[in-house]
């Protein structure tokens, strides 16, 4: 599903921030992917949906080959991706369904399915009774669930999340962790970066872990 | 894709958003298609002038009196470019001065005998009626057995013809400094906009859209800028000339041009603008 054959992505400095990456997560895996700042994660999660080109090396992702993914392609690419950012990136001044409906509306969603969707994925996050509140006017775990619900009301087949834990409360951030173990469970991929090694560790899954752009552990644990 | 329904409605809000610099931009917009109107509308008269003057231009082959006309029309009908040929005998010039005169026609009494001249009057044919034609026909006819002076409307036509290049020459000018204002107009505002609207064109690009979706609303603030630009020149224009119209002989109000060239004209520049500001700010 997600491939990587010696990736090495260096930038316009001369600074490699992914060295000689191959990896493969599998249709239905929950990959942890964590290390310092700086160790390369965020650059790792923007290879597969295609926001950065590998300088050396190839990234398959859902059967598209990035680099020569043609600009017309790319969309098609993400539609069957939901990303959620440490920062939320929600709209201000549109509600909790006007944020929603605006990311179904963008991709063509037929006005008849959009109430429905929105309903139960909001239903799903319970978090139905916000839709009509502000993003400013929630905290942010439930910000966060809005991020998420966003990523999710397209039914993405994988799922990147960087950093969703970063700016939320500990309850909040156990929370979000549970729903993404539920969503992998239910058959999304979810790749996850995140600095918390502990938090990865204590989840018993697949943790890919990244020091100065080279991959050096990766197992269970 | 999205829908025409959202793409619009996109638009509507960007509009909202930003109607200060909007509203200031297309009034500004407005002005410098005004100005340009007001020229396409000299333009346009100068060169009705121009084909009035065309269509009275005859050539006048002055004769001796001894002049064999019979043979001097045959001759000339043969030239290329000429129409017909009429005898204008010295008592018919005379009767057409007094005509000419008017109330003052008293004064060709005091005449003891007819000055006049007999004369051809040549008509050309309506593509014949250019500068060097005209210099032809005047070489053509003056060097013929008979022919005292050959008189055409040339000067008129060299003088009409020197300020309707003046004319086109300040128009090509004023459209491209009017261009290149719109179109910098057009830029700047939706630059402003595709700033403001940084989030959503980043959450729209990460979702899916595709990229006629992400810059339709941006196009159509561009193009609603040049068509409202458009309609209120348009609008100045016909009122300043309809006052013009009570002081000065002019034609009627070429409605269909002025506002077809007004709002086509403003519709490509807003475009153009939107969608330099659009690949200035890498929005692909």
């Amino acid at each position: 599903m997600i491939e990587f054959i010696g990736v090495t992505k260096t930038y316009g400095n001369n600074w490699t921030a992914l060295n000689q990456i191959n990896l493969k997560i599998e249709k239905g895996e929950f990959v942890f992917v964590t290390g310092p700042t700086g160790a390369g994660k965020t650059t790792l999660l923007r290879l597969i949906y295609r926001e950065e080109l590998p300088t050396v090396g190839v990234v398959n992702v859902l059967g598209y080959n990035v680099a020569s993914l043609r600009p017309n392609d790319i969309p098609n690419l993400r539609r069957q991706i939901g990303i959620v950012f440490q920062d939320f990136k929600l709209l201000n001044e549109r509600t909790v369904y006007e944020n929603l409906e605006f990311a179904l509306r963008v991709i063509g969603t037929p006005r008849a399915v959009i109430k429905k969707k929105i309903a139960d994925t909001l239903d799903r996050l319970a978090i139905w009774h916000k839709k009509d509140h502000y993003p400013f006017e929630l905290s942010g775990g439930e910000q966060q669930k809005v991020s998420l619900a966003r990523a999710l009301v397209k039914d993405p087949t994988i799922l990147l999340a960087d950093e969703p834990t970063g700016n939320i409360d500990p309850e909040g951030a156990a929370e979000i962790l549970t729903i993404f173990k539920e969503l992998n469970y239910q058959g999304t991929t979810v790749v996850m970066a995140t600095h918390n090694t502990e938090l990865a560790q204590n989840s018993r899954k697949r943790r890919i872990a990244l020091e100065k752009g080279k991959i050096f552990f990766d197992g269970v644990g | 894709m999205a829908s025409v329904d959202f793409t619009l409605q996109e638009s509507a809000r960007n509009l909202a958003r930003n109607r200060g610099t909007f509203f200031l931009a297309t009034i500004v917009q407005a002005i410098c298609l005004l100005l340009f109107s007001i020229f396409l509308l000299i333009t346009l008269n100068l060169f009705k002038a121009v084909t009035i003057a065309q269509k009275r231009i005859e050539v006048y082959a002055f004769l001796d009196d001894r002049a064999d006309k019979q043979k001097l029309i045959e001759n000339i009908k043969l030239l290329r470019g000429v129409a017909d040929v009429r005898y204008v005998s010295k008592e018919e010039a005379l009767v057409e001065l007094r005509d000419d005169l008017g109330e003052s026609a008293g004064l060709v009494d005091v005449l003891e005998t007819n000055p006049l001249p007999a004369s051809l009057r040549i008509q050309l044919e309506s593509g014949s009626k250019t500068l060097n034609n005209l210099n032809k026909i005047e070489e053509k006819i003056s060097v013929m057995p008979g022919v005292r002076e050959v008189w055409s409307g040339k000067e008129i036509l060299q003088r009409l013809d020197k300020i309707l290049r003046l004319v086109v020459g300040l128009d090509i000018a004023l459209l491209i400094i009017i261009s290149l204002s719109i179109i910098f107009i057009s830029f700047q505002t939706i630059e402003a906009t595709i700033l403001l609207r940084s989030r959503e064109i980043e959450i729209m690009r990460l979702v899916g859209a595709t990229e006629r979706t992400v810059r339709g609303p941006f196009q159509i603030e561009g193009v609603a800028q040049g068509l409202i630009g458009g309609i209120i020149a348009s609008i100045l224009v016909s009122v300043f000339y309809y006052f013009l119209q009570g002081q000065l002989p002019l034609p009627n109000f070429p409605y269909l041009v002025v506002f077809g060239v007004n709002i086509l004209f403003g519709c490509l520049l807003g475009l153009i603008g939107s969608e330099l500001a659009l690949n200035k700010t890498k929005v692909r």
